[in-house]
């Protein structure tokens, strides 16, 4: 599955295990398991990084527990017009998350600014969609929105927020 | 001209919008983007696919221009559509025949004068909305302008709201007098001061219209100023998250609330805003402090409160004394008015304004009012700074101009939505109802005997020309291919906030006049001294118009 970081076309690093796939796949490497298998992923002795898939319907109540348990979470953005994960991340990262945060779903080149300024690290989209929009489409529109007006939302690269610019001291 | 100034960020922030969208429609041609991904960017640029043609619904800020920026939309109704404009109930304006292919180099005509479309559509923050009246109106306690732009520039683009379950609308008044129907919004502010004086907001949430109006619910008696932006995103981000995907009908904020309930929904925000506040209180005040010096008060001159011209004039000349009688406001500084120009011709089409009538009102503003225009939800203009000793003089020019008409918040000053005869959502007409209606009430002695009496009529149940909250309400409907129109009563948009009440069966398009005459007529009938009809629907009960109405059916 192609991921986009930062505008730039990277080689997926994580296996996807889905819900029915056998214990033995939980073993090595670095996985990402269903909220359901998080518990018997991290029980396991392994090598490798645990990541975890919340869907973009979680419970907002679990998300404070998986804060420095795990080192990435996948959101998924069942449509592009679904902005429920922006939301999401936004809150994962208030909540003191520092490991990976990757949206994965059909985004659009025009939300990778936006995704990264929501804490976002990474876009997984599926092959098909991919083909149609380079990651050059997404590095594009990332450069034409350099900065925001919003405090806490700055994209990557921008300092701080037109806000904050205005009023730097000096 | 007093109003916001865009600095070099601002400039940059529109400039970015107008090369994106270039790129949108480069990329739709080629096939990146399709036609489903295509649709929500080019609405959040206000672009619309309308029954007849696409509709480009450009933003006008808390419903202020400065006579520069009228022209610059007088030329593009002549460069690029034909020859007229439509403003809004959101103080924006639209034009009905734009093609595709010009629609970017409309957009860079705008930002040439500082202006743009984004956020008029979408599933977005909208064009925040405010009192047409803001900071000269004698009765505010304070300018809800600065406010408005910091919120203008806070959901500019926003990261994480651009996405939303559906289109987020909010308004602001700065007066206890409600001209910004702050109940009827997704977020309603109220300027308010806090125990110790200081300003802060009184916070109201999960107001609407369309299919199921509900009256917004107080969730803070007093914000601190400061703390707005951090508030406003708590507030955002339950919704966002919570907000129902399901169903487009029942995705707006009010149904989160109503489906909670308000406790619970107090609790989810306050939570969310204790977790972490976005925007620092000290920088957002500083912010607010910049946005204010540009709305400064104008030069004024020192006048006396009377104007022996204006009262001269008034005496002498009647037509002179109707219009001043009735499209007056209350100035806060003495020997000044603010002026409405309604836009209500009688059998015209409400809201609608050429290239002629806006290069017009550019010009009298310029002479008489600072270069400043207001357009309201009421779908008309306002000079808001007119030195009394003018008005005669102003008066004449907008006779000249055909835009003298001495109607406003009378029976044919009514709100419309586009309807039919351009919608693609709409079930019935509206446009040839508002002209029926303005047309059998002509007389303006009879307007003036009849009183304050708002008229507000929707095409289909989504209630974009505001039905729920007329006085009387008309909302157009289909059966077997006819059109037919349910009447509503007691509806109110201000701090008295109602939602009218349906007063029974619907009429015909040929019958509704003759149903609007019977409700007028037995209203003079009943009436108590100086009471308006909308006092004596509350009196009496919406249901004393019942037998008026259907006596003879």
């Amino acid at each position: 599955m192609p991921i986009i970081r930062h505008g730039s076309a990277v080689a997926d690093d994580w296996t996807l295990i889905g819900p029915e796939d056998a214990d033995a796949a939980l073993s090595d490497g670095d996985v990402i398991v269903p909220l359901a298998r998080l518990d018997d992923a991290l029980a396991v002795e392994r090598n490798g990084r645990v990541g975890v898939d919340i869907g973009n319907d979680a419970d907002t109540g679990t998300l404070q527990g998986l804060v420095g348990r795990v080192d990435l979470i996948q959101i998924d953005f069942p449509s592009f017009a679904d902005g429920r994960g922006f939301s999401l991340a936004k809150r994962l990262r208030n909540l003191g998350f520092e490991g990976v945060l990757r949206a994965h779903g059909p985004l659009i080149a025009d939300q990778a600014a936006f995704a990264e300024s929501c804490g976002f690290d990474e876009i997984a989209i599926d092959d098909l969609h991919a083909a149609r929009q380079a990651a050059e489409h997404f590095a594009e529109i990332r450069s034409v929105f350099a900065t925001t007006y919003q405090e806490g939302l700055e994209p990557a690269g921008a300092k701080r927020s037109i806000l904050s610019a205005r009023h730097a001291a000096g | 001209m007093y109003m916001y100034r865009y600095d070099e960020f601002d400039r940059q922030m529109v400039r970015a919008r107008v090369a994106e969208f270039r790129s949108q429609i480069e990329r739709r041609i080629s096939g990146a983007l399709t036609e489903d991904e295509f649709k929500p960017l080019r609405l959040m640029n206000g672009l619309y696919l309308q029954l007849h043609a696409y509709m480009l619904r450009v933003a006008i800020p808390y419903g202020q221009l400065s006579s520069r920026q009228l022209r610059t939309l007088a030329d593009i109704a002549d460069k690029y559509d034909r020859g007229y404009g439509h403003l809004t109930t959101r103080q924006n304006i639209q034009y009905n025949w734009p093609k595709l292919s010009e629609v970017a180099d409309i957009l860079d005509d705008l930002a040439g004068v500082e202006m743009h479309a984004i956020q008029t559509s979408g599933n977005c923050i909208r064009n925040v909305t405010s009192d047409p009246f803001a900071g000269v109106a004698a009765d505010e306690l304070e300018d809800p302008r600065p406010t408005a732009e910091l919120m203008r520039q806070w959901s500019t683009f926003h990261p994480e709201f651009s996405f939303l379950p559906r289109k987020f609308k909010i308004a602001i008044t700065g007066s206890p007098n409600d001209r910004a129907a702050v109940f009827f919004h997704d977020i309603g502010l109220r300027m308010v001061r806090g125990a110790n004086g200081a300003p802060g907001y009184e916070v109201i949430v999960g107001g609407g219209q369309g299919r199921t109006p509900m009256i917004g619910k107080v969730v803070r008696d007093y914000l601190p100023r400061g703390e707005l932006l951090g508030y406003l995103e708590a507030i955002m981000r339950v919704y966002n998250l919570h907000g129902r995907r399901d169903n487009k009908y029942k995705a707006r904020i009010k149904i989160l609330v109503h489906e909670l309930g308000l406790e619970q929904f107090k609790a989810e925000v306050e939570a969310e805003y204790t977790r972490k506040p976005q925007t620092d209180v000290a920088l957002s005040e500083a912010e607010l402090a910049r946005i204010s010096a540009y709305f400064a008060l104008p030069d004024y001159d020192a006048l006396p409160e009377r104007s022996e011209t204006f009262e001269t004039a008034r005496a002498s000349d009647p037509a002179f004394a109707q219009w001043a009688g009735r499209n007056l406001f209350t100035h806060k500084q003495p020997g000044y008015a603010a002026v409405t120009i309604t836009v209500k011709r009688v059998s015209g089409e409400p809201g609608d304004v050429t290239s002629h009538d806006m290069r017009a009102v550019a010009d009298l503003a310029d002479t008489y009012s600072f270069g400043g225009i207001r357009v309201t939800h009421e779908q008309n203009l306002v000079l808001a700074d007119v030195r009394k000793d003018d008005l005669y003089d102003l008066w004449k020019g907008l006779v000249v101009a055909g835009l003298a008409d001495a109607n406003k918040g009378l029976i044919s000053d009514i709100i419309a939505c586009p309807g039919m005869d351009y919608c693609a959502l709409a079930t019935a007409r509206s446009i040839p109802i508002a002209q029926a209606i303005s047309t059998r009430f002509a007389d303006t002695r009879r307007q003036e005997e009849i009183g304050p009496l708002a008229i507000k009529i929707s095409g289909c149940i989504n209630a974009c020309g505001h039905h729920h909250v007329g006085h009387i309400g008309i909302l157009g409907l289909e059966k077997a291919g006819e059109e037919f129109y349910q009447i509503t009563l007691g509806g109110d948009a201000t701090q008295t906030a109602a939602i009218g009440e349906r007063a029974g069966p619907g009429f015909s398009a040929d019958g509704v006049t003759d149903a609007i005459e019977r409700i007028v007529e037995h209203y003079l009938d009943v009436r108590d001294d100086g009471e308006t009809f909308l006092e004596t629907c509350r009196r009496l009960g919406p249901e004393t118009f019942k037998e008026a109405l259907y006596a003879d059916h």
